[in-house]
């Protein structure tokens, strides 16, 4: 099987190599592309046939063709390589491709035409489903307040363990609800807050969301300490840990960060430059989330002290990583939802945990702190992130 | 944004005080420091703009003036007096 398969790759190519441009070298056929591809005209990699595809601006019934003297794909097939494609043993397909193919820079226009062709802004959903589980995706621990509560947060990055268990990490507050779980909550993704209306019909009770949304069960977290009356505490991280659950998504994409980025592993503790008085490397960092997508900022302040609103109370926390966006952002590094963020710098390197903002700035725990720090309460030995 | 405060300038001692001796007073003397603030509403960081090794302390408007020079720590058994730059750029965070 295996082998009628390459054979059968192979002629399709061979053809369309020696071929392709004499089809598209006879302006009658109305040919304007010529390539390999399956008969259902689906993805490459789907089950049907593989075939010579012709690609055209518009498809025409037989009647437009005859009417217009175009050959159907089938002729010009046979003008160009001489026999019909039964006869050479190959399928062929025609698909509509709506137009002529151009260059993308052709959006150039006159000024009159001004603001008809703007579009939305490029961006990338990281609020779907996905398939292939990878960070900045929307998740949240929907136990205890599903269906009356909607929630989201995003997903951090992947750590494992020396027994080569996987775990995603997130903050406290984003799959641990503020100290208020129990190990062994289902984690979904997405978040419920991005479900549809028929999502939220299909999936109307707790057990029904578990059982098609959940990827992994929490772990461990770090308690998140809150003033008493006789003390104030301080907090150095935000962070929870969940284990993957086998075979419910796939794990193959767990390296990248949103739709492009990839990680490079555990970045070392920020150094300041004794001369400068900026940290050693770029200040540049970048991160992808739920909410903002992939969003470009500079750390401006080290071992920030500062108290955090949660909806628990206000909780202090000492040693964190200021951000603020750059000029070429565009608006806010970070917003409500993209907690949880995993923070790279500029060699793909994980640096820190997003948790918190202002309306300028982002606060982040640094990463070595929230590997220890989840290490410990985990108890499984020393975490790796992936991708290092 | 953050560098956009109202600042009360100061003099900054720099004898004897480095980048390193902020980093270790912010991370293991944050009560002491704060116990030396007479504010409710502060943020202490370390800033990262090349203007030599301070605490730099955020505060609102009204407390600016309240913040003094420098606050003493101890690290690796040297008293030091950190300097402190008061800036009324404070902000409320909240979890997101």
């Amino acid at each position: 099987m295996a082998h009628d398969r390459s054979v059968c790759v192979r002629k399709v190519r061979q053809w369309v190599h020696r071929f392709g441009h004499s089809v598209l070298n006879d302006p009658g056929n109305g040919i304007i592309g010529v390539g390999i591809g399956r008969k259902s005209a689906g993805s490459i990699d789907d089950d049907s046939a593989l075939c010579v595809t012709g690609f055209v601006e518009r498809k025409l019934s037989k009647k437009e063709l005859k009417a217009r003297a175009v050959p159907e794909f089938g002729a010009a097939f046979k003008a160009v390589s001489g026999s019909a494609p039964s006869e050479q043993d190959l399928e062929i397909d025609v698909v509509e491709a709506g137009s002529t193919f151009s260059a993308t820079p052709a959006l150039r226009v006159a000024q009159s035409q001004r603001g008809s062709f703007g579009g939305p802004p490029p961006s990338v959903d990281l609020q779907k489903r996905f398939e292939a589980i990878r960070g900045g995706i929307g998740i949240t621990n929907p136990v205890g307040s599903y269906p009356e509560f909607l929630s989201v947060g995003t997903l951090g990055f992947f750590v494992s363990d020396a027994a080569g268990r996987r775990y995603l990490v997130s903050n406290n507050h984003v799959i641990a609800n503020e100290n208020d779980a129990r190990k062994g909550n289902a984690i979904v993704q997405p978040g419920t807050l991005d479900l549809t209306d028929t999502e939220l019909e299909m999936m109307d009770t707790l057990d029904r969301l578990r059982d098609r949304l959940r990827i992994a069960k929490l772990s461990a977290w770090v308690e998140i300490v809150f003033p008493t009356d006789s003390s104030v505490e301080f907090n150095e991280v935000d962070c929870a840990i969940a284990e993957l659950e086998q075979d419910r998504r796939s794990i193959a994409e767990i390296g990248r960060v949103g739709l492009g980025g990839v990680s490079r592993g555990l970045a070392p503790r920020y150094r300041i430059d004794t001369e400068s008085g900026r940290v050693r490397g770029s200040p540049r960092v970048y991160k992808a989330g739920r909410t903002t997508g992939w969003t470009e900022g500079e750390v401006v302040a080290l071992e920030v002290m500062v108290d955090v609103e949660y909806g628990a109370g206000v909780a202090r926390f000492r040693n964190q990583i200021a951000i603020r966006p750059t000029q070429d952002n565009g608006g806010p590094f970070s917003a409500a939802g993209d907690s949880g963020s995993g923070i790279y710098n500029a060699e793909h390197k994980l640096v820190a945990l997003l948790f918190a903002g202002s309306a300028t700035r982002t606060l982040a725990n640094p990463a070595t702190s929230v590997i220890r720090a989840l290490g410990g309460a985990l108890g499984r030995g020393d975490l790796t992130v992936a991708g290092g | 944004v953050a560098d956009s405060g109202k600042r009360r300038a100061r003099a900054l001692p720099r004898d004897a005080i480095t980048y390193d001796d902020v980093r270790s007073a912010l991370r293991s003397q944050c009560a002491d420091i704060l116990k030396q603030i007479p504010c409710e509403n502060v943020q202490l960081s370390l800033p990262l703009d090349g203007k030599g090794p301070r605490i730099r302390v955020s505060v609102q408007t009204v407390d600016l003036d309240r913040i003094p020079d420098t606050v003493e720590v101890t690290i690796r058994r040297r008293r030091l007096a950190v300097p402190l730059e008061a800036v009324d750029d404070y902000e409320a965070f909240k979890a997101q």
